[in-house]
This record gives structure tokens, sequence and C-alpha cells, in this order.
């Protein structure tokens, strides 16, 4: 094996009808042992200007497991054989390439919005991939995402005071945490760790 | 904790076409799974030396109980009289099922993946939200389904219900008819493979056209 092939999501919601998959043979004398896929990417734009680089901290799909750009390349070739596809996190909110439009989950902080500052935004921000992670949006739209589950229990260590407000939100009826899934389907790693809090979140349901 | 009805087979009943139903109360799905109950419950099972089939017991008792190689010991002992050759079988893995797989490939059937095999089932959302339950259920039969797949098996009684009894409601739901598709139990499709045929086969909603 010399080289592998990387099946890109391409999309650009201003011109496309419909999104596709476009194959690009990676040699594997350019990359090492310690080269991520947002590495890997790179290649890629220096074969198609018109490839849009996605930020280096994004997250993607490839088999339906959520992954972050910094992964290994030789693991996700070792996992996934030498031809997989790499798709937007989320296909239906994609906006260029394998950048997706992220209003709905910047939204959903406005609830939080009495209760923190800006310095626990940026804090949330790094939890968009389990936002899109699971499937759980196509049936409820109004859901929170599991990040906001991860966020919420953060700020309980944060703002003990304020722990009534907090677990009003995680626990409502409409969008609370009732809804969300197991994420093991989706992560391609660490999903014990974020079921684990999910689970300890449960628990609090009685003595809020 | 809900109760729920648990097919308890003891496998040498099972290949003499003999089986009942008991009430296990088991955590139902694997976000709340602790180690302390499970145990507790397989420990009640053993004392009425019946072997239990939810796989999710059974892979906890390949991981932490001593007996454990009894159960496995079954599964592998069973002998094939009907092989599986040229069927593509899905298989739903809610819970995981290896010790089923490695059964399946003794078998000859064809193993298909699917996207969903490894999502909830929804009946967890059965209590507040029926909609979404089915839409969920609905979502993993039909994509067994359309991967070519000529049944679907299940390894657990829930998932069972979910997608047999309430085929109905999954059909209404996904606008799509599937009737000419089944569900096979985990342990039917041990019984088939060894000779047997299961007098519960015409309990099935959707018909089992296999036989």
């Amino acid at each position: 094996m010399r080289s592998f092939i990387l099946r890109v999501f391409r999309f650009d919601a201003s011109r496309d009808y419909e999104f596709y998959y476009k194959p690009y043979e990676i040699n594997l004398k350019d990359i090492n042992d310690s080269s991520t896929l947002y590495y890997v990417l790179g290649l890629v734009k220096q074969q198609d200007r018109y490839f849009n680089m996605p930020d280096c901290n994004e997250f993607v799909r490839i088999e339906n497991k959520v992954l972050s750009l910094n992964t290994n390349i030789n693991e996700l070739i070792k996992k996934f054989g030498n031809d997989f596809c790499v798709s937007a996190i989320d296909l239906k909110r994609a906006k260029l390439d394998l950048m997706c439009d992220d209003s709905d989950f910047i939204k959903v902080f406005d609830y939080f919005k009495n209760i923190c500052n800006a310095d626990d935004y940026k804090d949330y921000l790094t939890y968009k991939f389990l936002y899109y992670a699971s499937d759980i949006r196509e049936y409820n739209d109004e859901f929170l995402g599991d990040s906001a589950f991860v966020f919420a229990n953060k700020l309980l260590e944060k703002y003990p005071n304020k722990r009534k407000d907090i677990l009003d939100i995680v626990f409502d009826k409409e969008k609370g945490i009732e809804y969300s899934v197991s994420l093991k389907p989706f992560l391609y790693s660490d999903y014990e760790k974020y079921e684990e809090i999910k689970n300890s979140l449960k628990h609090q349901k009685e003595i809020r | 904790m809900i109760t729920l009805i648990n097919d308890d087979f003891n496998f040498s009943n099972l290949l003499k076409g003999d089986y009942r139903k008991t009430y296990v109360k088991t955590p139902s799905f694997m976000s709340e799974y602790k180690a302390d109950e499970y145990k507790k419950e397989f420990d009640s099972c053993l004392g009425e030396m019946n072997l239990i089939c939810d796989t999710s017991i059974l892979d906890y008792a390949k991981k932490n109980y001593k007996n454990a190689s009894c159960v496995i010991q079954d599964l592998q002992n069973i002998e094939i009289k009907n092989d599986f050759n040229g069927f593509n079988v899905a298989v739903y893995r809610g819970f995981t099922i290896d010790l089923f797989l490695h059964f399946l490939k003794k078998t000859k059937a064809k193993l298909i993946n699917y996207e969903t095999q490894e999502f909830e089932n929804g009946f967890r959302f059965l209590d507040f939200d029926k909609q979404v339950a089915y839409k969920k259920a609905a979502k993993i039969v039909l994509d067994a389904y359309d991967s070519g797949a000529d049944f679907l098996v299940v390894g657990d009684s829930l998932s069972f219900k979910m997608f047999d009894t309430l085929s109905g409601e999954l059909q209404k739901v996904s606008n799509r008819d599937f009737s000419d598709f089944y569900i096979l139990h985990m342990a039917e499709f041990i019984a088939l493979a060894n000779g047997n045929i299961p007098a519960s086969l015409k309990e099935h909603k959707l018909k089992v056209s296999l036989v």
C-alpha cells in the first residue's frame, strides 16, 4: 500500500443543490507517524485549491463516529481501511465543505446567559461536537444537546448556589436530558466519560 | 428501574421446544448500567438454575462471573443442523452480543452491517414521547431492511417488543410498509439452527416466512 483514498465531503450551501464526496489520493510518503487528520486535509488543499480548510479545532464524522481533526491519521487508516469518507459533523447544517452553520448550537447558550459569564461561553463552545453528535435532533428540534448537559455539570461545580436554576434547564420536560440518547454509536472515543456525566446528572433529579 | 419481561431461556430446554417466561427486574438500558444490580439479578436467576439469554446479562456474566463459562459452553455445544447459508442477517447490537456473532459465523449466514446497528431502540421514550420512540425504532428496522437483510436478529426482549410487537405503529409513523420483513429473537434463531421450530414464531406480528 503506497497511498490511500480520502473521500472528502464537499458542499457549498450558496451554490450546490446536493453534497458529494470527492476522492483524493494521499501518498503515504507524505505523512509520518504523528500526522493528524488536519495535516492530511492540508495535503488535500494543496491538490485542490477550491477546498475550504476547516478550523484546526473542528470535528468531523467518519462512518457516523464524531472525531477531532487532531486524531492521528495512521490510527484512522488502521480502523477504517485505506478508503474512507470524511463528512461534515451534521450533513443538514453544512455550510461550506466541512464547516457547519452552528447558530442553533449558540442559541442554546441563551438559557445559561443569566447564570454565567463570558469566560464560560468560551468553555461552552468547546462542546460543540457533542451537540451535533447524536441523532435525536432529527426527532426533537428543541433538544438542548448533550453539550448543554456536560456544560451544566461544569457550572454546577462552579456556581453551587445557582444549582436550582441550572438543574431546571437540564430537566426541562420538552427538551431536557430525558431525550438524550447513548453516545456510544456516535463518538469515536471517550463516550464513557460523557455518559457518566449524564448519568450523574440524572440522579440529581429528585434532590434538586 | 422498570419491570420488564425477559425471555428466560435455558438453552437445553429451548432445544426441546420448551421455554418459559419469567419476570426479571433489570436496568433497562445501557446508559443506566449498574454492575451491582446486575450481579444481584444474575445471582437470583442462577439460584433457580436457569441460564439467561438476555445478552446484556450474558455479556456481564462473561466478563465478571465465574460460572459464565457454562453459559458460553452451552452456546458453543449447540449442534447446527440447519445452516443459514445464503441468508443475509442483520443483528441489532443495542447490547453487546459478541458471543452470538460467533455463533452466527458457525451457521454460515452472511452478516449485514448497517449504520444504526448500535442506536438506542427507543423503548425508554415510550413513557413520555411515543412518537420519538416509534421513529427511533422504525429507523433501525428500516435501515436493516434497506441494507438488504432478510431478517433482523435481536438479543433482548425489549428490542423485540419495540420492533415486532409495535411494528404496526412503526409502519404508520414511517409511512413505509415492511410487512415482508421479520424479527427473530436470538434464542429462536439458535433453535432454528438446531433444527427445531419454536412455537413462539406463530405469535410474531411480522409473519416469519422462513419456515
